[in-house]
């Protein structure tokens, strides 16, 4: 996390001043972004963001810093995310400026004995780390960190192995091969990713450190979706697999065409508002193997039953690995539901450069307050991750309103 | 072993043969040793430990008594206190319990309560344990019930050269040996060596060397653990087998040896495992060998029903090498398809 120093603008330079800060803390700023205006003995500047991130602010504008002393930092986008504002740190320069506040996150790495000591019950002892009485032992007599182990015993138990192979001894002293030296328990196997979940797991490293994230969680009554499902099973030939996923992907594509400021991105420091509506829809090729996300394109000028025999037709194709041109690429939005699977609500990881994702949960049967009564009632939760930098908490609420709207009158979903 | 009776070589023997050449070889030695029980003077023993010895020492040393044990033990105790060692037969250690107020009451406590100026020296020989559709009430293995009571020593031979080499022992102890042995066992062969020699009450034997984990087996259990070790070899698991042979005192150096050796242990008994030797066994390992054990102790017994009689029923009560390997390889963290 980089610091921002305060400069050395002139070689008499001794001390600055932020006259004005240009940005706030959770301000996502890019390299070459004005952050603030600094005067120092001769002269004001303007003092420009060297990388990209996250801006918090440490010494606020008015407090004099010593030349080289952080006044800033640009960090990644965890924590300090402007939907939970930053705990920015209160400048310890404000009284003190010559005391450069000590850059919180970057803490050295604590010295393997004091990281020891630091151990929630003090060091390799800790009764809450499941390992054997040998374990424990040894893991004292050795000086080996047993909460830092993988336990290889049953129900992962840390036993005699893991704590000798932390410690560098091996079962050969049993005149047995020493396993190959891995930084894990011998009963643990090692499973190469394939392509596909390296990219994944870098993407979402990427999306989750560079994406200044936040979400907006709606409840919807889905009475009359579920109710219209059935009837178009009954009476509409080739609707007979309409699914909640389709009937979303035609609810957001209606309320993308009505707010183009979450069908964009964020590039080069503008935005990009797509003319096209394609939904994503984030789907496993197969158990474990890793997630696909076929796209249903121009989701905004087909119904409803289009969009259920090409949604399914992309997701055939992709999943049986032969996709067809497009069929994976160019989404604006995309959808992630995974209510069949009985997940109530939960957070899904923005796929860049889509300025949102909407998670979607299951649909449960709950008492519903109506009218002063209490009815039966059919509830769904969605969940929408938003890129601050696209657009922002109205908006997104804004956007929800309308995707819950058309969800509760699905009627407007084929009109 | 004398150097002798190496040097004129020891041949296999049944377990049953064993033990009669060491009654054989006492009444020779010892004009006050004789033998009280039913059917085992013209019958030769219900089975077949005492035959011919009738023939060969006569009714007043080979005592066929009426089906009363509680006279039995008595009349032995009796004997043993005005200076004969007698050795009982009771036809199988579930039929001892009718004489367990003479065994627990007086066998066992005299010498203590008469402050050691009267002794009992005698041995009570009692076959036990399932496997030969006698149902239940000749099938069990009531060891437990002996090893509790202080006064008794209790041992449990499993192999021929121990038998004869225990009985031996037992029967020239001053104080009264319950010897239980196993019915699977009399058709058992082994080494015996020749001539005399004895193998002392109270210690334990390390049938196998193993670094993985210690098995404990009582009685028949440690020769099956022996079997299910060999087999453990195969998978790469080391077994190292403890057969207790004394069950009271346990003889716990070798046990703690060898448990702070192998960081894990495994119990096996015929009998019923609630209450039973395995939870002495398991609850003395944890007390001695704690900082060292890599898994908790397990233990294994018999199924907590009346001997069942039909086969099938009977097999599935009792342990066997398959289900001591399971456990085993259960402590040792391994799956059979590892």
């Amino acid at each position: 996390m980089p610091d921002v120093n305060m400069p050395k603008l002139s070689d008499t330079m001794e001390e600055g001043t932020v006259v004005e800060w240009k940005k706030k803390t959770g301000d996502a700023v890019k390299a070459g972004d004005v952050l603030a205006e600094v005067e120092s003995d001769k002269a004001t500047f303007d003092l420009e963001a060297e990388s990209d991130g996250v801006l918090s602010i440490l010494v606020e504008q008015g407090v004099p810093a010593k030349i080289g002393a952080p006044i800033a930092r640009i960090g990644a986008a965890a924590g300090a995310a402007p939907a939970r504002p930053a705990a920015a740190p209160k400048p310890a320069a404000e009284k003190k400026p010559e005391a450069a506040a000590p850059p919180q996150a970057e803490a050295p790495p604590p010295a393997p004995a004091a990281e020891k000591a630091a151990g929630r019950n003090g060091g390799p002892n800790r009764p809450d780390v499941k390992a054997s009485p040998l374990a424990k032992r040894l893991a004292a007599e050795m000086g080996v960190d047993i909460a830092s182990l993988e336990g290889s015993g049953p129900e992962g138990r840390i036993v005699k192995e893991d704590v000798l192979a932390a410690g560098g001894s091996t079962r050969a002293e049993r005149g047995r091969p020493a396993p190959v030296a891995q930084p894990v328990g011998p009963d643990v196997e090692i499973v190469e990713p394939s392509r596909m979940q390296a990219t994944i797991a870098r993407r979402m490293v990427e999306a989750k450190t560079a994406v200044p994230e936040f979400q907006v969680t709606v409840e919807a009554r889905v009475d009359e979706a579920v109710s219209m499902r059935r009837q178009l099973k009954d009476s509409v030939v080739g609707a007979d697999r309409v699914t909640m996923t389709d009937m979303l992907v035609r609810a957001c594509a209606l309320a993308l065409r009505k707010f183009p400021e979450v069908n964009a991105s964020w590039a080069e420091g503008r935005f990009q508002r797509k003319r096209a509506i394609n939904i994503g829809l984030a789907v496993a090729p197969s158990q474990g193997m890793g997630l696909l996300v076929p796209v249903v394109h121009d989701a905004d000028s087909k119904d409803l039953i289009q969009i259920s025999i090409e949604s399914r037709q992309v997701i055939e194709r992709a999943r049986s690995g032969r996709p067809g041109e497009g069929d994976l690429s160019g989404a604006t939005f995309s959808i992630s539901n995974l209510g069949m699977f009985g997940v109530d609500e939960f957070v899904a990881i923005i796929n860049p450069p889509e300025a949102a994702i909407l998670a979607v949960g299951a649909i449960k049967d709950v008492p519903v307050v109506e009218d002063g009564r209490i009815v039966p009632g059919k509830v769904m939760r969605m969940t929408l991750s938003v890129d601050h930098r696209v657009f922002y908490g109205a908006t997104a609420a804004q956007f929800m309103a309308e995707v819950r709207r058309l969800i509760e009158n699905p009627v407007t979903l084929v009109v | 072993m004398a150097a002798q009776a190496r040097a004129r070589g020891p041949e296999e023997k049944l377990y049953r043969v064993a033990l009669r050449e060491a009654l054989a070889e006492e009444m020779e030695r010892d004009d006050s040793v004789f033998l009280i029980g039913e059917d085992i003077g013209k019958f030769g023993g219900a089975y077949r430990v005492t035959d011919g010895l009738l023939d060969r020492f006569g009714a007043q040393r080979v005592v066929d008594a009426p089906i009363a044990e509680e006279v039995i033990v008595g009349t032995a105790i009796g004997a043993a206190m005005l200076g004969l060692r007698p050795v009982v037969e009771m036809m199988t250690i579930n039929f001892s319990l009718v004489a367990y107020d003479q065994i627990v009451n007086n066998a066992a406590k005299i010498h203590y309560m008469f402050g050691g100026r009267s002794k009992v020296p005698m041995v009570i020989r009692m076959p036990g344990g399932a496997g030969h559709q006698l149902s239940a009430q000749h099938s069990h293995s009531l060891e437990v019930l002996y090893g509790l009571i202080p006064g008794l020593l209790v041992v449990a031979p499993t192999t021929p050269e121990d038998a004869k080499g225990m009985l031996k022992s037992a029967i020239r102890t001053d104080n009264p040996v319950m010897f239980l042995e196993s019915m699977s066992l009399y058709n058992v062969k082994g080494i015996v060596p020749d001539g005399d020699y004895t193998i002392p009450i109270g210690k334990a034997a390390v049938r196998r060397q193993g670094g993985d984990v210690t098995v404990v087996g009582v009685s028949r259990m440690a020769v099956l653990a022996n079997e299910a070790a060999k087999q453990l070899e195969e998978e790469d698991v080391d077994v190292e087998v403890i057969d207790l042979r004394s069950i009271r005192p346990i003889d716990w150096p070798p046990i703690v040896e060898s448990v702070r050796k192998t960081g894990r242990c495994v119990v096996v008994e015929e009998g019923w495992a609630t209450y039973g030797i395995t939870a002495e066994i398991a609850a003395g390992v944890q007390e001695r060998c704690f900082d060292y054990l890599d898994a908790p102790v397990r233990r294994m017994g018999g199924a907590q029903v009346p001997m069942p009689y039909s086969l099938p029923l009977e097999k599935a009560s009792i342990p066997t090498s398959e289900s001591i390997k399971s456990l085993v390889r259960e402590v040792v963290g391994r799956r059979a398809d590892a």
